[in-house]
């Protein structure tokens, strides 16, 4: 079976079934924006992958176990409980997750482009690093809107009930956030625009 | 009659939010309303920029979650 052509409800049903490589699909589908969540909020490369496995080993007992609920998107599922970890890791550390900047650590990039120099790999990695110090420095309501939203790919309305505003205000928050982060990254030295575009 | 937009509905419209009618609709003004063709685009270069975001965990870490689930045996 071709796990790569089937959506992640098919593979959930596959896995569930017994096929382990459909799992191996989801995680490698899924762990990018996962592990960003976790890592912007927690801002600790280690915590954030101790987290990340946490979080799987969750969804795996969840799936296997039968108690899995096929309402609403395995992406949203898996980022939730990604989100929740690394609060709860908040409040068992007494620390707030919205009230510190980040401090500049770099996180590194384990993704390998092909046909690129060390250089430019370091270069490409710094810039995604940047931009993820230039998000820490969004107002606390913003982030978090921001995080749950395009990371944990939570709904508006999902995000609205989470936090306790109306959803006007979920959405007034996002608006912001990207005017925001844009207003950061014209005033940032390093050249976002050129990495969007280049191959 | 020309519907008028919001800020939120293009907030919407960038995460795919928008109840069809209503983004077919804001397509079609998109196409004759300067300002808001140019409030959408500097939302969606924003939102194109946030994928630049993103990073891996570490191949070890992916690994060990990997193995682990083949560990775990079937309780219904």
């Amino acid at each position: 079976m071709n796990t790569v052509q089937l959506n992640d409800s098919a593979l959930v049903t596959s896995y569930i079934a017994g096929n382990e490589s459909a799992f191996e699909e989801l995680v490698n589908r899924h762990k990018s924006k996962v592990y960003t969540t976790i890592l912007l909020i927690v801002k600790d490369t280690y915590t954030a992958e101790d987290l990340l496995q946490e979080t799987f080993v969750k969804a795996i007992h969840t799936m296997k176990s039968g108690r899995y609920n096929e309402e609403g998107k395995f992406s949203s599922w898996i980022c939730r409980i990604a989100h929740n970890l690394a609060i709860d890791y908040f409040r068992r550390e007494k620390r707030s997750p919205m009230i510190t900047l980040e401090d500049g650590s770099n996180v590194f990039n384990t993704l390998s482009f092909s046909e690129e120099s060390v250089e430019s790999i370091r270069i490409k990695e710094e810039t995604h690093a940047r931009l993820r110090e230039l998000i820490q420095q969004l107002p606390a309501a913003q982030k978090e809107v921001l995080i749950m939203r395009h990371y944990a790919d939570m709904s508006f309305q999902e995000i609205a009930e989470a936090t306790g505003v109306s959803i006007n205000t979920a959405l007034g928050r996002m608006r912001y956030a990207l005017i925001n982060l844009r207003k950061k990254m014209s005033n940032d030295k390093t050249a976002y625009d050129q990495n969007l575009y280049s191959s | 009659m020309t519907k008028t937009f919001t800020h939120h509905d293009l907030v919407q419209y960038l995460y795919n939010e928008l109840p069809k009618k209503q983004r077919l609709a804001l397509e079609e003004a998109l196409m004759v309303d300067q300002e808001l063709a140019e409030a959408c685009a500097d939302l969606l270069l924003t939102q194109l920029s946030l994928e630049e975001a993103l990073t891996q965990p570490s191949e070890r870490v992916t690994d060990a979650i990997i193995s682990y689930s083949k560990t775990v045996s079937f309780h219904p």
